[in-house]
């Protein structure tokens, strides 16, 4: 065919500066987000005043049909101006489905619509991690406000809309602390591809989450929201403006959730190079399916509760309202059903690093690959079926909780698999302890604390007296931000250098890791004695002898904030002051992120896809007669 | 590097980290943890607790010293490059952790299922029929949230109403939970009962006192500001200074009984009758 | 030494042939099977999302607390109810139809037109419904859940509308540029990058969602 390409032309052809400000990009999705905004807001407004909706609800001081039609709007303008809009309106007038146009270079795509995995990693790391901050300031605000027993610094209220914000934005944004720049970025070069799935379902999750994080910070404008981030009825219904943030943040998230884990399932099933079978496939990605399914399957439940949540609240259902035939039990229900999986969506993808790195720097292959597998595999099906274990004092479906305690419980058990896995690779090994090793050893004693306080609630008996209780915050703390913080920070330093091509100062890395590691102890061992002692969560009030106490929590936790912006500088000294170009592989990784040169070029392999049939990623050690199989190549274990 | 055989090394460091430690834990730790003990459930949930760390030790000491050991003595010689062996499974060590886990865990969930049974529901609110129920129970008492202050109905007292509890030692007790508006949750620590109040949902727990003492009741699950403030302190006193109590608070809360809705199991919530539609019809 | 030898990097130009090589061809068929199986994984993200909708139908009528689950007068309007599920299931009738005439332009085109027409009318039934029953969001749960199940159910639709549209958009170009003249041939894309349109993936979800429909049918409208 002989023909012209306007489409392609027209691309090639240098554009003035200033046409970049008119073009599509993050100015004019800001216009469209205002623009938006405005039309969804008169939109919800004149809904309001019809005859139909004074009939249906008296008391209209609120104007949470129209906030929420903003909201939505808002959205929608935002991504319009971004250009999310033009295929998907170019396709309906009949224009065939392409690939889009070859990634430029250049560092304004990183402010704008990439469909680049890599851009998109590295997109993702800077707002998760601008997120993770502001998650990390509000928990400051926290434990300002614990260092008195009674409401000083920011009063009861104010409290609650920071507590909700701390949890909010954390769970929210940090369900895409791995998957989000890690899995985006490496998933595709692990398995030998050159781009996702769906570029631009891709792009649009991570606006999604950065317009759903604006949203939510917009909070404080309307008053705040008073519910913690799981969000009860009643309690969300009475609840001022403030609560249509949180109920918006957290659907768009769970879309942002839905399209994410759906773009990496498909990449993983149909983009492998040839020679990357299932038992081949490096546990990392193994990990990332498996939060995948966990996604798409787990959070539409979210979107659907909190829609009707929305709709309790705008146009006067009552699906959650007792007095109008609703139930306050049914919200709980279909929280926890996602809450549960939610959960760990934030554990699985941490296991997935620890396990990818920890072969590099223990010079051994990845010892019980499969049985690490059926663990994640277990934790992730197991995992639908224990959400009630957040309700044993509820009082529903009492007579059930021995079978909720037995599950729970038995999630233990693939999840001791992992720690198996971690065992067996570092025995006999050769340890050499760089910064990414020391944080996968404070992983393990982390989440392993974590984890037994789980099962310790996960007993009614106990969880009677715990449930609601510090008790519960020092143990998902420990399994969040010991296991998942320290395995994302972690995977900061060992990956940077392939993401920027610079490595991080291991000097100061390493203070920062015992800053860090020891700090956090410090923050959230005395949570458990403060827990045991029965100071309650969310509450500004507290029983005076515990005030000393609550007073080392918190100067440690102002510590371990310290630690974190040590890691910051960290960043800004290694990349600033004493740039060390990294080599193309400077862990003398087996992995295949690490045979592609640094920087990654723009398709990954842009000559040949790889053949990766003798290709194992965890080949390492010499080998040994006895004691376990033949390191052949087929790195599935024998 | 092969002529010391580090499982038995490792075996042997655990083994005798585990024998002192898990009688520190069960007679040391144990009895320190802060629980409340004044009743049936309470001793109950102390005596689990301690069983569930004094199990959980061998564990964390099993993976923890692991960490150490294997920190200092599977380490990389300094400025060398060397390879461990390259070995990627073992199918009997596999099998006997999957053994070990499993058995651990059902023994869990079974020694939890029947403290559970055995003390109906152990303190915990079990929902408004709960299949095991004590046949010996002393006295009811309606526990009523809203926001933000607790109140108690006695219907075997012409349900009157009281801002504060007393309730009688040695006796075993029914509580009714139930809400006005939001959900909250009543506990009381020291007799180890904790129970969500939700609106129009009557919450049963039960728990018999079991020593005179005051005690402290707080809401714990979050009911909107001042869910903080939402505490008071009751008292556990024998049964002649019970029923004087509770007749002195009958005269005192006559007169305001005129204003109270019948003794029922669950009310009509407060929150949510500005709405419209709600009120129409029925 | 023997670790020496592992330790050599792993090349990317190996000697063997590249099965894997990324052709047009590759990438079309790759494309193809990653639009089913994102197809199906909507399917699963479909059905948990109305599964909270059918949950909360079954929790409120079983708890039916305080006899308010549905007074006697809350009534949706059944014959507009048939009409919703039969063009629903008309349309999904009409996209199998035009899946055996893949490749047959005009005969395809018809099918699919029907079936997204007969969508659209579904679409506008239940509308009509909602402007005539005699009942609101406010009138219990019952209420609640028939307005909320089925107008997130026509929003679902409508997302799965769009993408039947596309295919008949395409193939309506398609079908109108082949009878032009061969000047006025405007090709919009490098036929390198261009990538299957997915139209098995397209029936297979929208099928699907009619089945979710159906269900959604019967609980809302039968079941008393
Ligand atoms: C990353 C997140 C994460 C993870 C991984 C977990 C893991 C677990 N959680 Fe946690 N949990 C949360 C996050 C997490 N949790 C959050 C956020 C909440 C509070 C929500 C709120 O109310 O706001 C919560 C609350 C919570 C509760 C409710 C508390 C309450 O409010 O009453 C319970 C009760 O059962 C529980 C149990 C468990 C259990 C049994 C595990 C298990 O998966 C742990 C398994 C791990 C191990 C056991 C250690 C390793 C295993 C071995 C070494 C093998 C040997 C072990 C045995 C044989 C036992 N969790
Ligand atoms: C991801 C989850 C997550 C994380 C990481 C944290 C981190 C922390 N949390 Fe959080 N917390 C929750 C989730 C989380 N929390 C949830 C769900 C609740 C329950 C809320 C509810 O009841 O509803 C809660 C509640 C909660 C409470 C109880 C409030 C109450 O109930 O009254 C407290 C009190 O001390 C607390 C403290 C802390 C502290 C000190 C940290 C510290 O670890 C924070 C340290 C600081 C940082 C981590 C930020 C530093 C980051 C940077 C400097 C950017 C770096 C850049 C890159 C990485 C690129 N949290
Ligand atoms: Cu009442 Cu908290
Ligand atoms: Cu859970």
């Amino acid at each position: 065919m002989s023909l012209a390409y306007p489409h392609q032309s027209s691309s090639s052809v240098e554009r003035p500066g200033w046409r970049k400000l008119v073009g599509f990009n993050i100015f004019t999705g800001i216009i469209g987000a205002v623009i938006g905004y405005i039309i969804g807001w008169y939109i919800g407004k004149a809904l309001t005043t019809t005859p139909y909706y004074e009939y249906i609800r008296v008391n209209t001081l609120e104007d949470d049909l129209a906030l929420i039609l903003a909201y939505s709007f808002g959205v929608i303008g935002f991504l319009v101006g971004m250009g999310f809009a033009n295929y998907p309106v170019g396709r309906m007038l009949g224009r065939p489905a392409s690939l889009r146009e070859k990634e430029t270079g250049g560092a304004w795509r990183y402010f704008g619509l990439s469909t680049d995995h890599k851009v998109v990693g590295i997109q993702y790391l800077v707002g998760v991690g601008f997120f993770f901050f502001v998650g990390g300031l509000n928990a400051m605000l926290i434990r300002t406000e614990l260092l008195h027993n009674t409401p000083e610094f920011v009063g009861p209220e104010k409290y609650l809309t920071i507590v909700g914000l701390h949890s909010v934005v954390m769970l929210g944004t940090l369900t895409s602390a791995v998957l989000g720049p890690f899995a985006n970025y490496f998933v595709p070069i692990m398995i030998g591809a050159r781009r996702m799935a769906f570029p631009r379902i891709e792009a649009l999750t991570f606006w999604l989450l950065m317009a759903a994080g604006v949203i939510l910070l917009s909070t404080i404008f309307f008053g705040g929201f008073p519910t913690g981030w799981t969000g009860y009825e009643p309690l969300n219904d009475q609840a001022l403006m403030g609560m249509d943030s949180y109920i918006l943040f957290f659907a768009l998230v769970g879309i942002s959730m839905v399209l994410l884990g759906m773009n990496m399932i498909v990449t993983i099933v149909t983009m492998r190079a040839p020679g990357v079978t299932w038992g081949r496939l490096p546990i990392f990605c193994w990990a990332t399916f498996v939060t995948a399914v966990l996604m798409v399957l787990a959070a539409p439940m979210l979107i659907g509760t909190l829609l009707m949540a929305a709709l309790d609240r705008a146009i006067g259902t009552s699906f959650f309202l007792t007095l109008g035939g609703g139930s306050a039990y049914l919200f709980e229900n279909l929280f926890w059903f996602f809450g549960h999986p939610e959960v760990y969506v934030l554990a699985l993808p941490g296991f997935g690093l620890i396990l990818e790195m920890l072969p590099v720097f223990a010079r051994k292959p990845l010892w019980g690959y499969r049985i690490a597998v059926a663990g994640f595999l277990g934790v992730g099906l197991m995992s639908f079926f224990v959400w009630q274990h957040h309700l044993f004092v509820s009082g529903i479906n009492a007579d059930l909780r021995p079978f909720y305690m037995l599950s729970t419980e038995i999630i233990s058990i693939p999840t001791g698999f992992v720690f198996l896995a971690f065992i067996g690779t570092i025995w006999r090994s050769r340890i050499t302890f760089t910064v990414p090793m020391l944080f996968c050893f404070a992983w393990a004693f982390n989440f392993l604390i974590g984890g037994a306080s789980g099962v310790v609630l996960s007993d009614v008996p106990t969880n009677a007296q715990l449930h609601g209780s510090f008790f519960v915050i020092a143990h998902f703390h420990y399994t969040i931000m010991g296991g998942l913080g320290f395995a994302f920070v972690g995977a900061i330093y060992y990956y940077v250098p392939k993401m920027f091509g610079f490595k991080l100062n291991e000097r100061i890395g390493k203070f920062q890791f015992w800053a860090m590691f020891l700090t956090f102890n410090a923050t959230f061992l005395p949570i458990f004695a403060l827990g045991l002692k029965g100071m309650a969560r969310r509450v500004t009030f507290y029983p005076a002898d515990l005030i000393t106490l609550n007073r080392v929590v918190s100067i440690a936790a102002y510590l371990l904030f310290a630690s974190m912006l040590l890691l910051v500088y960290n960043v800004v000294y290694s990349l600033v002051f004493e740039r060390e170009r990294a080599t193309d592989n400077p862990w003398h990784s087996k992995g295949m992120e690490w045979q592609v040169p640094t920087p990654v070029p723009v398709d990954n392999f842009p000559d040949k896809i790889p053949d990766m049939r003798d290709f194992d990623p965890y080949d390492y050690g010499v080998p040994v007669s006895g004691g376990g199989a033949a390191p052949a190549p087929a790195g599935a274990g024998a | 590097m092969d002529e010391i055989n580090h499982g038995r090394r490792f075996t042997i460091i655990w083994a005798v980290c585990t024998i002192i430690a898990v009688p520190l834990v069960i007679w040391v730790l144990g009895p320190n943890l802060g629980y409340g003990e004044a009743s049936n459930a309470g001793e109950d949930q102390a005596t689990t607790l301690t069983v569930l760390a004094a199990i959980a030790t061998p564990f964390l000491l099993l993976v923890g010293l692991y960490l150490v050991y294997a920190a200092m003595f599977f380490r990389q010689p300094r400025g060398q490059m060397l390879e461990g062996p390259a070995v990627r499974d073992d199918a009997k060590v596999q099998i006997s952790w999957i053994v070990v886990t499993s058995i651990t865990v059902l023994i869990l969930a079974v020694y939890g299922s029947v403290a559970l049974i055995q003390n109906y529901g152990d303190g915990t609110g079990s929902g408004a029929s709960p299949l095991n129920r004590p046949s010996h129970v002393g006295l009811r008492v309606q526990v009523i949230g809203q926001q933000w202050t607790w109140t108690y109905r006695w219907p075997e007292y012409g349900g009157v109403e009281t801002p504060g509890i007393e309730i009688p030692v040695n006796t075993m007790i029914e509580f009714n939970v139930t809400s006005l508006d939001v959900i909250h949750s009543w506990t009381v620590k020291e007799l180890g009962i904790k129970a969500d109040a939700n609106p129009q949902v009557n919450n049963i727990a039960f728990a018999e006192p079991n020593r005179l003492l005051s005690f402290e009741y707080r809401c714990t699950e979050l009911c909107g500001i001042w869910h903080g403030a939402m505490y008071g302190f009751g008292r556990v006193v024998t049964r002649p200074q019970f029923e004087e109590w509770i007749h002195k608070m009958q005269i005192k809360y006559r007169p305001a009984e005129k204003y109270l809705p019948p003794f029922a199991l669950t009310y009509q919530p407060k929150f949510g009758s500005h709405r419209a539609g709600f009120e129409e019809e029925s | 030494m023997a670790a020496e030898e592992q330790n050599a990097p792993f090349t990317l130009a190996g000697p063997k042939p590249q099965p894997g090589e990324e052709t047009p061809e590759v990438r079309r068929a790759r494309g193809a099977n990653a639009l089913s199986v994102a197809a199906r994984l909507m399917a699963g993200a479909m059905t948990f999302f109305f599964l909270s909708f059918g949950f909360a139908f079954v929790y409120l009528k079983t708890s039916n607390i305080e006899g308010k689950w549905r007074p006697a007068n809350v009534a949706p309007i059944q014959s507009w109810g048939v009409v919703f599920v039969v063009c629903l299931v008309l349309s999904a009738i009409a996209i199998v139809i035009a899946n055996r005439r893949q490749g047959q332009g005009k005969a395809w085109l018809g099918a699919a037109t029907a079936c997204l027409v007969l969508g659209l009318l579904a679409i506008i039934a239940q509308i009509l419904e909602y402007t005539q029953q005699t009942f609101g969001p406010t009138n219990y749960a019952y209420a609640s859940v028939f307005i909320g199940w089925t107008g997130f159910y026509i929003l679902v639709m409508l997302m799965s509308i769009y993408w039947i549209e596309i295919q008949v958009a395409t193939e309506a170009r398609e079908l109108r540029e082949q009878r032009q003249p061969h000047e006025g041939k405007i090709v919009y894309e490098h036929p390198d990058r261009l990538l299957p349109r997915g139209l098995d993936a397209a029936a297979f979800f929208w099928t699907y969602l009619v089945g979710l429909g159906v269900i959604m049918w019967v609980l809302v409208y039968l079941v008393k």
